[in-house]
Protein backbone atom coordinates (compact mmCIF):
# COMPACT_ATOMS: atom_id res chain seq x y z
CA UNK A 1 0.00 0.00 0.00
CA UNK A 2 2.89 2.32 0.80
CA UNK A 3 4.38 1.69 -2.64
CA UNK A 4 1.01 2.30 -4.29
CA UNK A 5 0.64 5.64 -2.52
CA UNK A 6 4.16 6.74 -3.40
CA UNK A 7 3.86 5.56 -7.00
CA UNK A 8 0.54 7.33 -7.45
CA UNK A 9 1.97 10.57 -6.16
CA UNK A 10 5.14 10.34 -8.24
CA UNK A 11 3.07 9.61 -11.35
CA UNK A 12 0.88 12.64 -10.74
CA UNK A 13 3.92 14.88 -10.25
CA UNK A 14 5.53 13.52 -13.45
CA UNK A 15 2.26 14.11 -15.27
CA UNK A 16 2.23 17.63 -13.94
CA UNK A 17 5.79 18.27 -15.06
CA UNK A 18 5.20 16.92 -18.56
CA UNK A 19 1.85 18.42 -19.37
CA UNK A 20 2.13 22.14 -18.91
CA UNK A 21 1.04 23.22 -22.35
CA UNK A 22 -2.66 23.62 -21.65
CA UNK A 23 -4.74 26.56 -20.62
CA UNK A 24 -4.47 30.24 -21.23
CA UNK A 25 -0.92 31.07 -22.39
CA UNK A 26 -1.06 34.45 -20.68
CA UNK A 27 -1.27 32.83 -17.25
CA UNK A 28 0.17 29.34 -17.76
CA UNK A 29 3.43 29.10 -15.80
CA UNK A 30 6.74 28.46 -17.53
CA UNK A 31 7.74 24.78 -17.90
CA UNK A 32 10.76 25.24 -15.65
CA UNK A 33 8.56 26.53 -12.82
CA UNK A 34 6.23 23.58 -13.11
CA UNK A 35 9.16 21.17 -13.30
CA UNK A 36 10.65 22.69 -10.14
CA UNK A 37 7.33 22.31 -8.31
CA UNK A 38 7.08 18.71 -9.47
CA UNK A 39 10.66 18.01 -8.40
CA UNK A 40 10.06 19.65 -5.01
CA UNK A 41 6.92 17.65 -4.40
CA UNK A 42 8.67 14.44 -5.46
CA UNK A 43 11.48 15.19 -3.03
CA UNK A 44 9.06 15.83 -0.17
CA UNK A 45 7.18 12.64 -1.05
CA UNK A 46 10.32 10.50 -1.06
CA UNK A 47 11.57 11.94 2.25
CA UNK A 48 8.16 11.35 3.86
CA UNK A 49 8.07 7.82 2.51
CA UNK A 50 11.57 7.01 3.76
CA UNK A 51 10.77 8.55 7.13
CA UNK A 52 7.71 6.35 7.33
CA UNK A 53 9.74 3.20 6.57
CA UNK A 54 12.23 3.89 9.35
CA UNK A 55 9.57 3.76 12.05
CA UNK B 1 -17.37 8.03 17.91
CA UNK B 2 -14.07 9.67 18.70
CA UNK B 3 -10.95 8.88 16.69
CA UNK B 4 -8.07 7.60 18.73
CA UNK B 5 -5.09 9.92 18.78
CA UNK B 6 -2.43 10.38 21.39
CA UNK B 7 -1.76 13.95 20.32
CA UNK B 8 -5.29 15.04 21.06
CA UNK B 9 -5.33 17.76 23.68
CA UNK B 10 -8.97 18.73 23.41
CA UNK B 11 -10.60 22.11 23.67
CA UNK B 12 -10.59 21.97 27.46
CA UNK B 13 -6.81 21.97 27.80
CA UNK B 14 -4.83 24.32 30.07
CA UNK B 15 -4.25 28.02 29.59
CA UNK B 16 -7.53 28.88 27.91
CA UNK B 17 -6.98 32.59 28.56
CA UNK B 18 -3.58 32.54 26.86
CA UNK B 19 -5.07 30.71 23.88
CA UNK B 20 -7.91 33.21 23.63
CA UNK B 21 -5.50 36.14 23.87
CA UNK B 22 -3.31 34.63 21.14
CA UNK B 23 -6.32 34.08 18.90
CA UNK B 24 -7.56 37.63 19.48
CA UNK B 25 -4.12 39.02 18.70
CA UNK B 26 -4.02 36.98 15.51
CA UNK B 27 -7.46 38.21 14.47
CA UNK B 28 -6.43 41.84 15.09
CA UNK B 29 -3.29 41.28 13.02
CA UNK B 30 -5.40 39.78 10.25
CA UNK B 31 -7.86 42.70 10.31
CA UNK B 32 -4.95 45.16 10.08
CA UNK B 33 -3.50 43.37 7.04
CA UNK B 34 -6.90 43.04 5.39
CA UNK B 35 -7.70 46.71 6.08
CA UNK B 36 -4.48 47.70 4.33
CA UNK B 37 -5.56 45.62 1.36
CA UNK B 38 -9.06 47.11 1.52
CA UNK B 39 -7.95 50.71 1.10
CA UNK B 40 -5.33 50.12 -1.58
CA UNK B 41 -6.45 47.26 -3.80
CA UNK B 42 -7.71 48.06 -7.26
CA UNK B 43 -11.41 47.58 -7.73
CA UNK B 44 -12.74 44.52 -9.53
CA UNK B 45 -15.73 44.72 -11.92
CA UNK B 46 -17.50 42.08 -9.83
CA UNK B 47 -17.65 44.50 -6.91
CA UNK B 48 -19.76 46.92 -8.89
CA UNK B 49 -22.00 44.20 -10.29
CA UNK B 50 -22.69 42.69 -6.88
CA UNK B 51 -23.12 46.04 -5.10
CA UNK B 52 -25.82 47.07 -7.53
CA UNK B 53 -28.66 44.71 -6.50
CA UNK B 54 -27.90 45.38 -2.85
CA UNK B 55 -28.11 49.12 -3.52
CA UNK B 56 -31.52 48.77 -5.19
CA UNK B 57 -32.73 46.53 -2.39
CA UNK B 58 -31.60 49.04 0.24
CA UNK B 59 -33.03 52.12 -1.49
CA UNK B 60 -36.06 50.95 -3.51
CA UNK B 61 -36.84 47.51 -2.14
CA UNK B 62 -36.33 45.80 -5.49
CA UNK B 63 -33.73 43.18 -6.26
CA UNK B 64 -32.63 44.43 -9.66
CA UNK B 65 -29.29 45.13 -11.37
CA UNK B 66 -29.02 48.11 -13.68
CA UNK B 67 -25.28 48.51 -14.12
CA UNK B 68 -24.97 45.84 -16.83
CA UNK B 69 -26.25 46.16 -20.39
CA UNK B 70 -28.24 42.96 -20.94
CA UNK B 71 -30.16 43.41 -24.18
CA UNK B 72 -29.96 40.30 -26.33
CA UNK B 73 -27.95 38.30 -23.80
CA UNK B 74 -28.71 35.59 -21.27
CA UNK B 75 -28.74 38.34 -18.65
CA UNK B 76 -31.89 39.90 -20.09
CA UNK B 77 -34.38 40.72 -17.35
CA UNK B 78 -31.62 41.66 -14.91
CA UNK B 79 -33.05 45.16 -14.60
CA UNK B 80 -36.15 43.61 -12.99
CA UNK B 81 -34.85 40.50 -11.18
CA UNK B 82 -31.31 39.52 -10.19
CA UNK B 83 -31.23 35.78 -10.78
CA UNK B 84 -27.73 35.24 -12.17
CA UNK B 85 -26.19 35.09 -8.69
CA UNK B 86 -27.50 33.45 -5.54
CA UNK B 87 -29.35 35.93 -3.35
CA UNK B 88 -27.91 35.83 0.15
CA UNK B 89 -24.81 37.98 -0.46
CA UNK B 90 -26.64 41.05 -1.84
CA UNK B 91 -29.41 40.52 0.71
CA UNK B 92 -26.80 40.65 3.50
CA UNK B 93 -25.17 43.72 1.93
CA UNK B 94 -28.37 45.77 1.70
CA UNK B 95 -28.82 46.51 5.44
CA UNK B 96 -25.10 47.36 5.68
CA UNK B 97 -25.50 49.95 2.93
CA UNK B 98 -28.43 51.46 4.82
CA UNK B 99 -26.50 51.48 8.09
CA UNK B 100 -23.04 52.57 6.96
CA UNK B 101 -23.69 54.20 3.61
CA UNK B 102 -23.17 53.00 0.06
CA UNK B 103 -19.45 52.68 -0.57
CA UNK B 104 -16.74 50.32 -1.66
CA UNK B 105 -15.37 50.39 1.89
CA UNK B 106 -18.66 49.23 3.37
CA UNK B 107 -18.78 46.37 0.93
CA UNK B 108 -15.19 45.30 1.51
CA UNK B 109 -15.45 45.71 5.29
CA UNK B 110 -18.18 43.08 5.27
CA UNK B 111 -15.74 40.71 3.57
CA UNK B 112 -13.21 41.39 6.33
CA UNK B 113 -15.88 40.52 8.88
CA UNK B 114 -16.50 37.23 7.08
CA UNK B 115 -12.74 36.68 6.94
CA UNK B 116 -12.60 36.95 10.74
CA UNK B 117 -15.48 34.47 11.00
CA UNK B 118 -13.73 32.07 8.60
CA UNK B 119 -10.45 32.30 10.48
CA UNK B 120 -12.16 31.70 13.83
CA UNK B 121 -14.15 28.78 12.41
CA UNK B 122 -11.01 27.15 11.01
CA UNK B 123 -9.26 27.65 14.37
CA UNK B 124 -12.16 26.01 16.23
CA UNK B 125 -12.38 23.20 13.69
CA UNK B 126 -8.69 22.41 14.23
CA UNK B 127 -9.06 22.80 18.00
CA UNK B 128 -11.80 20.18 17.97
CA UNK B 129 -9.05 17.69 17.07
CA UNK B 130 -5.83 18.93 18.57
CA UNK B 131 -4.10 21.41 20.88
CA UNK B 132 -3.77 25.16 20.49
CA UNK B 133 -0.26 25.18 19.01
CA UNK B 134 -1.13 23.65 15.64
CA UNK B 135 -4.41 25.57 15.53
CA UNK B 136 -2.64 28.88 16.06
CA UNK B 137 0.09 28.06 13.56
CA UNK B 138 -2.46 27.08 10.90
CA UNK B 139 -4.45 30.25 11.61
CA UNK B 140 -1.28 32.33 11.34
CA UNK B 141 -0.42 30.76 7.97
CA UNK B 142 -3.95 31.47 6.80
CA UNK B 143 -4.15 35.01 8.20
CA UNK B 144 -1.02 36.03 6.32
CA UNK B 145 -1.89 34.25 3.09
CA UNK B 146 -2.00 36.60 0.10
CA UNK B 147 -5.03 34.98 -1.51
CA UNK B 148 -6.96 34.71 1.73
CA UNK B 149 -6.29 38.40 2.47
CA UNK B 150 -7.43 39.41 -1.01
CA UNK B 151 -10.58 37.32 -0.57
CA UNK B 152 -11.23 39.11 2.72
CA UNK B 153 -10.83 42.55 1.15
CA UNK B 154 -12.81 42.08 -2.03
CA UNK B 155 -16.51 42.79 -2.46
CA UNK B 156 -17.41 39.30 -3.58
CA UNK B 157 -19.38 36.54 -1.90
CA UNK B 158 -16.55 33.99 -1.73
CA UNK B 159 -15.35 34.84 1.77
CA UNK B 160 -18.91 34.90 3.13
CA UNK B 161 -19.55 31.51 1.57
CA UNK B 162 -16.30 30.04 2.91
CA UNK B 163 -16.92 31.52 6.38
CA UNK B 164 -20.40 30.03 6.57
CA UNK B 165 -19.13 26.71 5.21
CA UNK B 166 -16.30 26.33 7.71
CA UNK B 167 -18.55 27.61 10.51
CA UNK B 168 -20.99 24.81 9.69
CA UNK B 169 -18.21 22.22 9.93
CA UNK B 170 -16.89 23.75 13.17
CA UNK B 171 -20.36 23.88 14.75
CA UNK B 172 -20.89 20.22 13.94
CA UNK B 173 -17.54 19.09 15.35
CA UNK B 174 -17.94 21.14 18.52
CA UNK B 175 -21.54 20.22 19.31
CA UNK B 176 -21.82 16.63 18.12
CA UNK B 177 -20.81 15.09 21.45
CA UNK B 178 -23.12 17.28 23.52
CA UNK B 179 -26.19 16.81 21.38
CA UNK B 180 -26.10 15.23 17.94
CA UNK B 181 -29.55 16.48 16.84
CA UNK B 182 -28.63 20.05 17.80
CA UNK B 183 -25.31 19.73 15.98
CA UNK B 184 -27.06 18.45 12.85
CA UNK B 185 -29.71 21.16 12.86
CA UNK B 186 -27.37 24.09 13.53
CA UNK B 187 -24.56 22.98 11.22
CA UNK B 188 -26.92 22.34 8.32
CA UNK B 189 -28.62 25.69 8.93
CA UNK B 190 -25.28 27.47 8.55
CA UNK B 191 -24.27 25.37 5.54
CA UNK B 192 -27.67 26.01 3.91
CA UNK B 193 -26.90 29.71 4.21
CA UNK B 194 -23.54 29.05 2.50
CA UNK B 195 -25.36 27.23 -0.31
CA UNK B 196 -27.62 30.26 -0.81
CA UNK B 197 -24.59 32.56 -0.91
CA UNK B 198 -22.61 30.87 -3.69
CA UNK B 199 -22.71 27.45 -5.40
CA UNK B 200 -19.36 26.65 -3.72
CA UNK B 201 -21.42 26.22 -0.55
CA UNK B 202 -22.01 22.72 -1.89
CA UNK B 203 -18.39 22.00 -0.94
CA UNK B 204 -19.26 22.59 2.71
CA UNK B 205 -22.40 20.46 2.34
CA UNK B 206 -20.28 17.62 0.97
CA UNK B 207 -17.76 18.15 3.76
CA UNK B 208 -20.46 18.08 6.42
CA UNK B 209 -21.95 14.86 5.08
CA UNK B 210 -18.42 13.41 5.03
CA UNK B 211 -17.90 14.36 8.69
CA UNK B 212 -21.26 12.90 9.67
CA UNK B 213 -20.39 9.66 7.88
CA UNK B 214 -16.85 9.60 9.26
CA UNK B 215 -17.63 10.29 12.92
CA UNK B 216 -21.29 9.46 13.54
CA UNK B 217 -22.25 6.45 11.49
CA UNK B 218 -23.16 4.49 14.61
CA UNK B 219 -25.43 6.95 16.41
CA UNK B 220 -27.07 8.06 13.14
CA UNK B 221 -30.85 7.61 13.07
CA UNK B 222 -33.08 8.27 10.09
CA UNK B 223 -35.13 10.52 12.37
CA UNK B 224 -32.25 13.01 12.06
CA UNK B 225 -32.79 13.38 8.33
CA UNK B 226 -35.65 15.91 8.63
CA UNK B 227 -33.46 17.99 10.97
CA UNK B 228 -30.72 18.08 8.34
CA UNK B 229 -33.11 18.75 5.46
CA UNK B 230 -35.27 21.39 7.16
CA UNK B 231 -32.90 24.39 6.67
CA UNK B 232 -32.49 23.58 2.97
CA UNK B 233 -36.24 23.23 2.52
CA UNK B 234 -36.89 26.61 4.15
CA UNK B 235 -34.13 28.28 2.11
CA UNK B 236 -35.27 26.69 -1.14
CA UNK B 237 -38.91 27.62 -0.47
CA UNK B 238 -37.98 31.29 -0.05
CA UNK B 239 -35.74 31.19 -3.10
CA UNK B 240 -38.39 29.40 -5.19
CA UNK B 241 -40.97 32.04 -4.29
CA UNK B 242 -38.65 34.70 -5.69
CA UNK B 243 -37.73 32.59 -8.74
CA UNK B 244 -41.40 32.08 -9.63
CA UNK B 245 -41.87 35.82 -10.10
CA UNK B 246 -40.20 35.45 -13.51
CA UNK B 247 -39.42 31.78 -14.08
CA UNK B 248 -38.12 32.04 -17.71
CA UNK B 249 -35.73 34.80 -16.70
CA UNK B 250 -34.61 32.76 -13.68
CA UNK B 251 -33.77 29.73 -15.84
CA UNK B 252 -32.06 31.84 -18.53
CA UNK B 253 -29.91 33.86 -16.12
CA UNK B 254 -28.91 31.01 -13.84
CA UNK B 255 -28.14 28.55 -16.64
CA UNK B 256 -26.28 31.29 -18.53
CA UNK B 257 -24.10 31.93 -15.52
CA UNK B 258 -23.06 28.27 -15.20
CA UNK B 259 -20.11 29.10 -17.42
CA UNK B 260 -20.74 32.82 -17.03
CA UNK B 261 -18.94 35.89 -18.25
CA UNK B 262 -15.57 34.46 -17.23
CA UNK B 263 -16.22 31.37 -19.34
CA UNK B 264 -17.08 33.50 -22.36
CA UNK B 265 -13.91 35.53 -21.90
CA UNK B 266 -11.64 32.51 -21.43
CA UNK B 267 -13.37 30.21 -23.92
CA UNK B 268 -13.89 27.49 -21.32
CA UNK B 269 -16.88 25.93 -19.60
CA UNK B 270 -17.60 25.29 -15.95
CA UNK B 271 -18.02 21.50 -16.30
CA UNK B 272 -15.39 20.95 -19.00
CA UNK B 273 -13.34 19.01 -16.46
CA UNK B 274 -15.81 16.16 -16.50
CA UNK B 275 -15.15 15.55 -20.20
CA UNK B 276 -11.38 16.06 -20.03
CA UNK B 277 -10.33 15.22 -16.45
CA UNK B 278 -6.57 14.99 -17.06
CA UNK B 279 -6.40 18.28 -18.91
CA UNK B 280 -8.51 19.74 -16.15
CA UNK B 281 -6.14 18.36 -13.49
CA UNK B 282 -3.18 19.94 -15.22
CA UNK B 283 -5.02 23.27 -15.51
CA UNK B 284 -6.16 23.01 -11.90
CA UNK B 285 -2.65 22.80 -10.46
CA UNK B 286 -1.07 25.18 -12.96
CA UNK B 287 -3.68 27.92 -13.26
CA UNK B 288 -5.45 27.89 -9.91
CA UNK B 289 -2.35 27.22 -7.82
CA UNK B 290 1.10 27.56 -9.44
CA UNK B 291 0.49 30.68 -11.50
CA UNK B 292 -1.67 32.17 -8.73
CA UNK B 293 1.04 31.75 -6.12
CA UNK B 294 4.22 32.16 -8.11
CA UNK B 295 3.24 33.95 -11.30
CA UNK B 296 4.02 32.62 -14.71
CA UNK B 297 7.77 33.12 -14.89
CA UNK B 298 10.94 33.39 -12.83
CA UNK B 299 10.81 37.15 -13.28
CA UNK B 300 7.65 37.28 -11.18
CA UNK B 301 8.11 39.18 -7.91
CA UNK B 302 6.12 36.42 -6.23
CA UNK B 303 8.59 33.61 -7.07
CA UNK B 304 9.53 33.03 -3.41
CA UNK B 305 5.92 31.92 -2.82
CA UNK B 306 6.95 28.60 -4.32
CA UNK B 307 7.99 27.75 -0.75
CA UNK B 308 4.47 28.48 0.52
CA UNK B 309 2.89 26.33 -2.16
CA UNK B 310 5.38 23.54 -1.39
CA UNK B 311 4.35 23.83 2.27
CA UNK B 312 0.65 23.50 1.42
CA UNK B 313 0.95 20.63 -1.03
CA UNK B 314 3.78 19.10 0.97
CA UNK B 315 1.53 19.03 4.04
CA UNK B 316 -1.03 17.02 2.14
CA UNK B 317 1.65 14.73 0.65
CA UNK B 318 3.30 14.08 3.99
CA UNK B 319 -0.08 13.41 5.58
CA UNK B 320 -0.61 10.75 2.92
CA UNK B 321 2.80 9.10 3.13
CA UNK B 322 4.03 9.48 6.72
CA UNK B 323 2.13 7.22 9.08
CA UNK B 324 2.83 9.36 12.15
CA UNK B 325 1.26 12.37 10.51
CA UNK B 326 -1.51 10.39 8.86
CA UNK B 327 -2.64 8.90 12.20
CA UNK B 328 -2.94 12.31 13.82
CA UNK B 329 -6.61 13.20 14.47
CA UNK B 330 -6.20 16.44 12.56
CA UNK B 331 -4.96 14.64 9.43
CA UNK B 332 -7.77 12.10 9.75
CA UNK B 333 -10.24 14.97 9.69
CA UNK B 334 -8.59 17.32 7.18
CA UNK B 335 -7.10 14.91 4.64
CA UNK B 336 -10.48 13.57 3.43
CA UNK B 337 -11.90 17.10 3.46
CA UNK B 338 -8.95 18.39 1.41
CA UNK B 339 -9.32 15.55 -1.08
CA UNK B 340 -13.06 16.21 -1.41
CA UNK B 341 -12.70 19.96 -1.93
CA UNK B 342 -9.75 19.58 -4.31
CA UNK B 343 -11.41 16.94 -6.48
CA UNK B 344 -14.71 18.85 -6.57
CA UNK B 345 -13.01 22.03 -7.78
CA UNK B 346 -10.80 20.08 -10.20
CA UNK B 347 -13.72 18.34 -11.92
CA UNK B 348 -16.61 20.77 -11.48
CA UNK B 349 -14.96 24.18 -11.77
CA UNK B 350 -13.51 24.34 -15.26
CA UNK B 351 -12.90 28.08 -15.23
CA UNK B 352 -10.10 27.64 -12.65
CA UNK B 353 -10.90 30.91 -10.93
CA UNK B 354 -8.50 31.87 -8.15
CA UNK B 355 -11.24 33.44 -6.07
CA UNK B 356 -12.29 29.93 -5.01
CA UNK B 357 -8.95 29.33 -3.31
CA UNK B 358 -10.48 30.60 -0.06
CA UNK B 359 -12.25 27.25 0.19
CA UNK B 360 -9.15 25.05 -0.06
CA UNK B 361 -6.45 27.26 1.51
CA UNK B 362 -7.64 26.70 5.12
CA UNK B 363 -7.39 22.95 4.59
CA UNK B 364 -3.93 23.12 3.04
CA UNK B 365 -2.78 25.55 5.75
CA UNK B 366 -3.90 23.13 8.46
CA UNK B 367 -2.04 20.23 6.86
CA UNK B 368 1.02 22.43 6.34
CA UNK B 369 0.95 23.45 10.01
CA UNK B 370 0.62 19.82 11.05
CA UNK B 371 3.61 18.93 8.89
CA UNK B 372 5.80 21.62 10.44
CA UNK B 373 4.61 20.73 13.94
CA UNK B 374 5.16 17.00 13.55
CA UNK B 375 8.55 17.03 11.83
CA UNK B 376 9.97 19.58 14.25
CA UNK B 377 8.74 17.90 17.40
CA UNK B 378 11.33 18.37 20.16
CA UNK B 379 13.35 20.80 17.98
CA UNK B 380 12.13 24.21 18.89
CA UNK B 381 14.78 26.06 16.87
CA UNK B 382 13.86 24.18 13.68
CA UNK B 383 10.17 24.93 14.26
CA UNK B 384 10.73 28.63 14.83
CA UNK B 385 13.05 28.81 11.79
CA UNK B 386 10.51 27.10 9.52
CA UNK B 387 7.73 29.46 10.60
CA UNK B 388 10.02 32.48 10.35
CA UNK B 389 11.00 31.60 6.76
CA UNK B 390 7.36 31.34 5.75
CA UNK B 391 6.49 34.64 7.43
CA UNK B 392 9.46 36.40 5.82
CA UNK B 393 8.29 35.27 2.40
CA UNK B 394 4.81 36.51 3.25
CA UNK B 395 6.15 39.85 4.45
CA UNK B 396 8.06 40.20 1.18
CA UNK B 397 4.83 39.88 -0.76
CA UNK B 398 2.78 42.18 1.45
CA UNK B 399 3.83 45.44 -0.27
CA UNK B 400 2.51 43.99 -3.52
CA UNK B 401 -0.83 43.41 -1.80
CA UNK B 402 -1.22 46.81 -0.28
CA UNK B 403 0.92 49.03 -2.47
CA UNK B 404 -1.52 49.81 -5.26
CA UNK B 405 -3.40 52.94 -6.12
CA UNK B 406 -6.83 53.29 -4.65
CA UNK B 407 -9.59 53.67 -7.20
CA UNK B 408 -13.28 53.93 -6.46
CA UNK B 409 -15.39 52.51 -9.29
CA UNK B 410 -17.78 54.76 -11.15
CA UNK B 411 -20.78 52.95 -9.79
CA UNK B 412 -20.01 53.99 -6.23
CA UNK B 413 -19.16 57.59 -7.16
CA UNK B 414 -22.26 58.12 -9.24
CA UNK B 415 -24.60 56.38 -6.86
CA UNK B 416 -23.36 58.62 -4.09
CA UNK B 417 -23.90 61.82 -6.03
CA UNK B 418 -27.15 60.96 -7.77
CA UNK B 419 -29.46 58.13 -6.84
CA UNK B 420 -30.44 57.29 -10.38
CA UNK B 421 -31.05 53.86 -11.80
CA UNK B 422 -29.53 54.54 -15.18
CA UNK B 423 -27.12 52.12 -16.75
CA UNK B 424 -23.67 52.82 -15.39
CA UNK B 425 -20.30 51.91 -16.71
CA UNK B 426 -17.62 50.40 -14.50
Amino acid sequence: MRFVRLAALLCSFCFLALSNDSGNPTVTPEPSLVALMAAGMTGIGVVAWRRNRKK
Amino acid sequence: MEPAGEQRAGPQSKQPRTDLAALLGLLIFFVALAAGTLVTRLVAPNEGWFADPAFHLATRGVFSTTSIETTGTWLEGLNRHTYWILPLYPVAQAPLFRLFGFSLYTMRSASIFWGVIALTAVYLLIRSQTGPGIALLASLLLATDFHFLVGAATGRMDMMCAALGFSGLAVYMLLRQRSLPTAILLSHTVVAAACLTHPCGVLALGGLVLLMFRFDRQPWRWQFLPLAALPYMIGLAGYAAYALEDWPSFVRQLSGNVSGLAGEAAGTTRFGGLLHPWTSFSREVQLRYISAFIGKSWRSPYRAEIVVLLLYWGGATVALLDRRVRCHPLARLFLPLTALYFVALWLFEGLKLRVYLVHTLPLFAALGALWIWNWTEGRKFARVTAVAVILCIRAWRLPTVTGRTSITPNIFLRRRSCRSTAILDL
